[in-house]
């Protein structure tokens, strides 16, 4: 019988797993008291009152 | 090639240095702001905290974070990486740096609350809402962040602040991640990597295949391995 071949990680695998587990975080935190899509809408009406001009 | 940002030239970050108003830059700097405003918020708050303002209101924390993502936008067409210079997590802060001094001369106001006390915080607050005010002072980022830990040893804003930058770089290489391999394909890894839901559940939910989850989540950890591998934070992020 073949036996399916076991999904393997590395520690740091792991990490970086874990590192992005902790970004939600951070991102929770923030959000509490920062409405991020708001946030985007306040610094796109920002640039359309003032664009980007390329130097 | 010139690199124009140390420590963190992927895609989204090249494609922000066009400057060029495109559906690109566009959809780079709205991914930008969702990436990095938790790095910029803990920042923001230490340096306020640095200069004596131990607490900041809401419409302030906002304020600033908005001048800042608009001045480095504004600069971003323009800015050339200057290695002598430093990273780009230190270019960053000098914006920070001069838009809190610029909001601090702005509102010409002494410091609202000298401590980080949740009493003193909720004192505070009181004082304000009985003098009839829509601001209110925020809890510090490490209260938010643990907010059910006692308050014996509490993390310092610099661990914070350093946490969320390299949190912020790992979110940066999922998002360049999600442009090589699709949207579906990450999607199956957040769910069952980041947000450790059940396989099957997953399974169920996106319509897939177990061979297919299995796919995604194998590719996107080699494609996040090359990443970091190639980069030159690798020491500071694992």
């Amino acid at each position: 019988m073949n036996k399916k071949k076991e999904e393997t990680t590395t520690p740091e695998d792991d990490q970086i797993i874990q590192g992005l587990r902790e970004a939600e975080l951070f991102y929770e935190a923030t959000s509490r008291v920062i409405n991020i899509p708001s946030l985007v809408e306040e610094v796109r009406k920002r640039l359309e009152n003032e664009p980007i001009v390329q130097s | 090639m010139s690199k124009k940002y140390p420590s963190t030239q992927v895609s989204m970050l090249d494609r922000l240095t066009t400057g060029d108003g495109s559906r690109d830059w566009n959809r780079a700097w709205a991914s930008f702001v969702e990436i990095y405003t938790p790095a910029l918020q803990a920042s923001i708050e230490r340096e306020f905290r640095q200069v004596g303002w131990f607490k900041v209101t809401q419409e302030g924390l906002q304020t600033v974070l908005s001048s800042v993502i608009f001045k480095f936008l504004k600069s971003s067409g323009s800015f050339r990486y200057d290695p002598l210079k430093g990273s780009f997590r230190s270019y960053l802060y000098k914006i920070i740096k001069w838009c809190v001094r610029d909001y601090m001369t702005a509102s010409n106001r002494h410091p609202l609350c000298e401590s980080t006390d949740t009493s003193e915080i909720e004192r505070k607050n009181n004082e304000l809402k009985e003098q009839g005010g829509e601001n209110r002072l925020i809890p510090p980022f490490e209260r938010r962040l643990h907010p059910d830990a006692n308050n014996q040893h509490p993390e310092q804003p610099d661990q914070i602040c350093d946490r969320a930058w390299k949190m912020a770089y790992i979110r940066t290489y999922l998002e360049d991640a999600r442009e090589r391999l699709g949207p579906q394909t990450i999607l199956i890894f957040e769910m069952t990597k980041v947000l450790d839901q059940p396989v099957d559940q997953v399974m169920e939910q996106l319509r897939v295949s177990r061979t297919t989850v299995d796919n995604a989540n194998r590719r996107v950890m080699q494609l996040l391995r090359k990443l970091i591998d190639n980069s030159p934070l690798k020491d500071e992020l694992l």
